[in-house]
């Protein structure tokens, strides 16, 4: 997803925002986003969404921020909540798919471009993507049919052109996709892709000189990265007889994949620890879940969810300085996240720094105006810093979000006396 | 009008299937478990069980043994399904002997491989299990004796083979062990943290589970005492540390005169363990190409099997995978590597097929190893599977470089659709024409009885002397006019099941072969010159021909 989505999407937004209520957060987002404060913007997104759920276009908006920052899943659930409100949304529906793709996710990926090629029949990348989704599950007819229509949409289409010529040379129709790799490449002849794939193609062929060519054009051009460019590489100078350069090509493509394997193998042990760590809470171990969890951090180290559970056990522990930390870590990578303001906010007031946790607890209230825990925990602090009737306001709002808890009760009585 | 009559006959000819399915006639009516058959909760509920030919009792006739697994909420005592030994009785049909031999144990049975591990002459059984396998000597009375030894295979085995590799003249034994499964700590479809494929809920694994080590047992047995020693670490075979391992197979890929090992592995890369003469082996798949796929991926390499199928004199390989992939076929380049020439053979037209056992085998008896490949998906309650699918077999089209799938015209046996896994290739009535012995999941045997009137052939039995008694590894070599025919002797391969040892080489229209050798593993090139074909020989290290019989037609 680009900042492209957000500039579609706000095209569109003064009609809406006119005749909602919501606008002027809406149009604040607009604004701090121009400005370039994400964060902010961020906020007034939500704030809009608070106030009117139904619009699509903030829920556009806030996916754009969250996809810049690399929060894909963020990204994904405000998308997924612009498609339940309209499912037909060609904007979300093509910034969603190509999320799924960016994490291989071709099967969640494939229903949305279904529903794309209908939505948006004249979309060329749609088609493509399409095409690429069907070839990646088997689909070969699917695949050649829905490539075949993008070629027709645009015949120089370089993602068509190689995906089918990458397609047909694996069923073994050289004659029509060895031409069709070569258009690619002289479409886009900086594009390591497509030398990858003509190289790949004519291994296959048997024609190793040519294949060396493109595979060493393919590692130069920003292919260096790319564990297959290696391992066809290997192939070519296989068939060319050189041991040597072949053992180098397999030796760099075990380097490359071993990074990508060590990376996997560190997620699921990630996800292990974060298992173990709840196990050892359920149980009491608040230490022991905490260095289960600060193992799981080191693995996963811009997963906002894994810092806030950080958090909220080293609150638990009263290491308020270790939890700031981590909460604040958790905030700048979603900062319109009213639980971590909120958790923000008990940290200050444990740390005894009332004017931090007050702003911390009106930032959770002004993201998520309906949690009384929020209403409460800002009364409490109000009241230490000896504004009572600010603070009875706080319980009062506490109390009528939640009648029936009694602390919150307690509280308001309290004050009043 | 000579032309329509042409044409009329070509197409009556195409149409005539040439495998029937003669187990219900044969009396192969039992049920092989395992698991539910409508819904897997469980990987270990997926994988099916194999099958062997053997001849147990030495009666020249191919005898079955099929393994079975369980139910993971059992049975009522008494009715758990068992192993089961059909002794051939040369008629077409077989009886049921399991309980007389002793071999008609329950328990969760995965996969057999067979070989005389006392070279005494008889043929004995390695049986694989998720539980403890089980080692079984023949005691040449139709019964057999357990001599596991202490600690053999008490993980997850799945494809086992017995192969000589410090050719000491004894068996050894590799052993692949699948996942270190843990039913207690491993997520259901219906819980609270189910796996999912193409967006449905299905069992986990391998994927997320622990791998398991492959196992290789020396044979350090003594007359009267049967023993083996675990050597995997010593010999290198842990090296690559734990994986998926499915199927063994053994093969001198570089025909220096060692055999060497591969292992299909689901998931991830494959192993080829390369014999380095001093009884360690060194994993060189990837150096080889026979790791992962044309593309550098890893696959769930389930099946494998061994041939020349390019009659170039060097054994080539092919391999089964999941949905959404193909099969790969290995072309040995004969410099110690294969190429990938899937694609270019005709063998990539179909992904939609879940592989399992594989054999080559010549069906149509000209020379040229054909490929039969059976499939079946894992999840049988899913959408976006076929659960039951066809078998396929594929015509060999020689000096073409390219096979053809004549399944449709092989018949309805081939086409019926089942969740197959095992297979095992054999004349099971000596007709001169390869049979093929399917597993099907919860289902009776499918034993294809091969009808195909077209060429002659050979069939040799090795009977080592100095080396092993089975001949396994031991490699006979043919010359038919300019053609080069070779086949290995081998324990194990295609899915967790054994095919006969007997060597059997298509002739096409030539009567016999022009000269014939055996290379005895570890032993001498022993010179045959011209044999006949339409028979079977037995071929004694040293003596020559020892015994001839001529094809049951």
């Amino acid at each position: 997803m680009s900042a492209l989505l957000l500039a579609l999407a706000l095209a569109q937004a003064p009609n809406q925002a006119a005749v909602s209520d919501c606008s002027k957060a809406f149009a604040d987002g607009f604004k701090e986003y121009q400005r370039k404060d994400l964060s902010q913007a961020l906020i007034a997104f939500r704030a809009a969404v608070q106030c009117d759920p139904k619009l699509v276009d903030a829920h556009l908006a806030i996916a754009d921020i969250y996809a810049e920052r690399g929060n894909d899943g963020a990204a994904l659930a405000a998308l997924l909540q612009a498609l339940r409100i309209e499912p037909k949304n060609v904007l979300a529906l093509r910034a969603a798919s190509n999320l799924y793709l960016k994490n291989a996710l071709h099967n969640k990926a494939l229903p949305l471009l279904e529903t794309l090629v209908l939505a948006a029949p004249t979309s060329t990348d749609a088609h493509a993507d399409l095409a690429a989704v069907y070839a990646a599950s088997g689909n070969r007819k699917g695949a050649e049919k829905e490539f075949r229509r993008a070629l027709e949409l645009q015949a120089d289409y370089f993602p068509a052109l190689a995906g089918l010529g990458n397609l047909l040379a694996r069923a073994g129709e050289d004659g029509v996709a060895m031409p069709l790799l070569h258009k690619a490449i002289r479409l886009q002849p900086k594009s390591y892709e497509g030398h990858f794939l003509l190289g790949s193609a004519l291994n296959r062929l048997g024609q190793f000189e040519e294949a060396r060519t493109e595979l060493e054009e393919a590692a130069k051009i920003g292919g260096e990265n790319e564990p297959q460019v290696f391992y066809q590489l290997a192939r070519a100078w296989g068939g060319l007889g050189k041991a040597a350069e072949r053992r180098a090509a397999l030796s760099r493509f075990s380097e490359l994949t071993r990074k990508e394997k060590e990376d996997t193998e560190l997620q699921r042990k990630a996800a292990a620890w974060i298992d173990e760590a709840r196990v050892l809470l359920q149980a009491g171990d608040l230490e022991q879940a905490a260095s289960r969890l600060e193992l799981a951090r080191e693995a996963k180290p811009g997963d906002a969810t894994l810092l806030f559970r950080l958090a909220g056990l080293n609150f638990d522990l009263q290491r308020y300085d270790v939890a700031r930390e981590y909460v604040q870590a958790a905030i700048s990578i979603s900062p319109a996240t009213w639980l971590y303001h909120y958790l923000l906010g008990l940290v200050e007031r444990g740390a005894n720094h009332l004017a931090d946790s007050r702003t911390s607890l009106e930032m959770a209230i002004k993201l998520q105006p309906t949690e009384a825990p929020a209403f409460n925990a800002l009364g409490e602090v109000l009241l230490e810093q000896g504004e009572h009737q600010a603070a009875i306001a706080a319980f009062e709002k506490a109390v009528k979000l939640a009648p029936g808890d009694a602390t919150f009760q307690r509280n308001l009585a309290s004050a009043k006396q | 009008m000579r032309a329509l009559l042409l044409i009329a006959l070509t197409a009556s000819a195409a149409t005539t299937p040439f495998f029937v399915d003669e187990a219900l006639r044969a009396g192969l009516k039992d049920i092989f478990v395992c698991g539910d058959a409508h819904q897997k909760n469980y990987i270990v509920e997926t994988l099916g069980t194999g099958v062997a030919f053997l001849d147990f009792d030495n009666d020249g006739l191919l005898d079955i043994f099929a393994v079975t697994a369980s139910k993971l909420n059992g049975f009522a005592p008494g009715t758990e399904p068992v192993n089961r030994l059909y002794r051939n009785k040369g008629d077409g049909t077989f009886e049921d002997v399991s309980k007389k031999a002793g071999v008609a144990r329950a328990g969760w049975g995965q996969g057999v491989c067979t070989g005389d591990i006392d070279n005494d002459g008889l043929v004995d059984l390695y049986v694989t299990y998720w539980g403890a396998d089980v080692m079984y000597r023949n005691r040449g009375d139709g019964t057999f004796e357990d001599v596991t030894p202490p600690g053999m295979g008490s993980h997850w085995g799945t494809g086992c083979a017995f192969l000589d590799y410090d050719r000491d003249g004894k068996l050894d034994l590799m052993v692949a062990n699948y996942v270190d499964f843990d039913l207690k700590n491993t997520p259901r479809p219906d819980g609270p943290k189910p796996c999912h494929w193409k967006n449905e809920k299905v069992m986990c694994g391998p994927q997320g589970l622990k791998p398991g080590l492959n196992r290789l047992w020396h044979n350090e047995s003594t007359p009267g005492k049967i023993r083996f020693v675990d050597v995997s670490k010593k010999a290198g075979i842990e090296a690559p540390g734990p994986r998926f391992g499915l199927s063994v197979t053994t093969l001198d890929y570089d025909r220096d005169g060692w055999p060497d090992i591969y292992v299909a592995v689901d998931s991830q890369a494959s192993l080829l363990y390369h014999n380095k003469h001093d009884g360690t082996f060194e994993e060189t798949a990837l150096e080889s190409g026979v790791s992962l796929s044309e593309d550098g991926r890893e696959q769930a390499g389930m099946g494998t099997a061994v041939a020349d199928y390019d009659g170039d004199g060097w054994p080539d390989l092919v391999k089964t995978n999941f949905v959404d992939d193909l099969p790969n076929l290995y072309r040995n380049n004969r410099d110690r590597s294969f190429s990938e020439s899937t694609v270019q053979a005709g063998l990539g037209n179909y992904s939609q097929f879940m592989g399992w056992g594989v054999g080559f085998v010549d069906y149509d008896n000209d020379g040229w190893p054909d490929i039969f490949m059976v499939n079946g998906h894992v999840y049988p309650d899913v959408k976006s599977g076929e659960y039951r699918q066809r078998r396929i077999l594929y015509r060999n089209g020689g000096s073409t470089g390219k096979f053809i799938d004549v399944s449709l015209a092989a018949g309805a046996a081939v086409m019926e659709k089942s969740s197959a896994r095992g297979l095992a290739v054999g004349d099971y009535d000596n007709d001169g024409r390869p049979d093929l012995l399917i597993s099907n999941m919860n289902e009776r045997l499918s034993l294809l009885r091969n009808t195909l009137a077209a060429g002659n052939s050979i069939t040799l039995k090795l009977v080592g002397q100095k080396t092993n008694r089975s001949g396994i590894g031991s490699v006979a070599r043919l010359m038919v006019g300019k053609r080069r025919l070779t086949g290995e002797v081998r324990s194990g391969s295609t899915f967790m099941s054994q095919s006969d040892f007997r060597l059997q080489f298509g002739l096409g229209t030539a009567a016999g072969a022009d000269t014939v050798e055996v290379q005895w593993l570890g032993g001498a090139l022993e010179k045959l010159g011209a044999l006949r074909g339409g028979q079977i020989l037995t071929i004694t290290e040293g003596r020559g021909v020892t015994s001839t019989t001529p094809y049951a037609r």
